[in-house]
């Protein structure tokens, strides 16, 4: 079934984009319908790259609306995220850092402006291909590659940013 | 630092997202190699930018609750799903608002359409008006057993689909369509009526010259 297939992925791109889980769930179940109403008009190869782009617009419609944008990691987010990661972790002050630095970078990534920031997504946690990402955001596939770099050299400053006005 | 070196730091930055995917020709490989094992902060930026992506790649992937399926799901089971279920949502959207006045309309229609039916049906058994008292005993009493169930319904019928093109019509000219032909409809169902009711009264056409 469609929504099975795509259900994580649209979930996990919306919740790394909006940052906050009512958003991402209203955004993964309006993707689902639409997915659910247009498929049989999309290339099969490609409804990958159409469900993304289908999900990027809703978030960029969300972000939209909002007033206020680059809202911290909502606190549900971060438990899950947490869940997720601190169970693989054995020795507990590493993993209080790892999570901490994780928590700054997931604040960074938010901040980041779209497109860099679906790119970055894409491409880093959910492991897009670059002709899929390109497919998805209808840009050309070396502008893929020069905005993902760029997204992440943005990434660096702000994390580094971030980093000396914690330790001051 | 020289001027060269900070062109070159520069240069390294530009180009070490490029180098950690494997994009830079050897040339550039080697001359970013080079700088890096020379320049401490090239290749503190270096390391850094590998444990940027290393920790954007283990961030994982979520998993979307059930209740955001299964709404879409009861969303999606709710929809018209072939063509003449959407076209029928869709005159039913446009129909609701004019439900009211074509409701009253209809009723007005399918009533005269039935006294019409009436009346026509008593004429054509006895060929002249009922006279109350009357001793002719062949005079068949109309009434509404007399008419079947069958004429009545195709009545209603017919008045439905003609009140349909009005509103085929509506949706084509707009409102005008609708108040110009309702009004015609309305002029002309009073009209049916009044005659109706005059020729199923007991004093006939004669009730003018009873007045006189």
């Amino acid at each position: 079934m469609l929504a099975e297939r795509y259900r994580d992925r649209v979930y996990t791109f919306a919740l790394y984009n909006l940052q906050r889980p009512e958003e991402a769930e209203d955004v993964t179940q309006d993707v689902l319908i639409k997915l659910w109403k247009h498929h049989e008009g999309v290339d099969p190869e490609r409804l990958g790259a159409w469900v993304m782009r289908v999900a990027r617009n809703a978030c960029i419609d969300v972000v939209r609306k909002r007033q206020t944008y680059g809202a911290v990691f909502a606190r549900e987010v971060e438990v899950e995220v947490a869940a997720n990661f601190t169970a693989v972790e054995p020795d507990a002050e590493k993993s209080v850092e790892r999570l901490e630095f994780r928590k700054e970078l997931e604040d960074a990534l938010a901040e980041l402006e779209d497109p860099f920031r679906s790119i970055v997504i894409m491409r880093e946690i959910q492991d897009m291909k670059y002709n899929e990402i390109a497919d998805a955001l209808e840009i050309p596939l070396n502008t893929v590659k020069v905005y993902l770099h760029r997204g992440r050299r943005m990434l660096r400053d702000a994390l580094k940013g971030r980093i000396q006005n914690d330790l001051s | 630092m020289t001027s060269r070196d900070r062109h070159e730091c520069e240069w390294v930055a530009a180009h070490v997202d490029a180098f950690l995917e494997e994009e830079l020709d050897t040339v550039d490989r080697h001359r970013l190699e080079a700088h890096t094992r020379a320049c401490a902060d090239c290749r503190a930026e270096l390391e850094f930018a590998r444990q940027l992506v290393s920790e954007l790649r283990a961030l994982p992937q979520l998993d979307c609750p059930d209740h955001v399926v299964s709404a879409a799901e009861r969303a999606i089971s709710t929809r018209p799903r072939g063509a003449w279920e959407r076209l029928r949502a869709a005159v039913d959207a446009h129909l609701a608002g004019l439900m009211r006045p074509a409701m009253a309309v209809i009723v007005i229609m399918v009533v005269a359409v039935g006294v019409f039916v009436l009346v026509h049906h008593d004429r054509a058994v006895n060929g002249h008006s009922r006279v109350a008292g009357s001793a002719d005993t062949n005079a068949t009493q109309v009434t509404l057993e007399n008419v079947s169930e069958e004429e009545l319904q195709m009545a209603a019928r017919d008045a439905m689909i003609a009140f349909a093109y009005v509103n085929k019509y509506t949706r084509r000219t707009g409102q005008i369509v609708k108040a110009e032909v309702g009004g015609r409809v309305a002029g002309s169902v009073r009209k049916a009526m009044a005659k109706a009711i005059v020729e199923a009264s007991p004093f006939g056409d004669d009730s003018k010259e009873a007045g006189q």
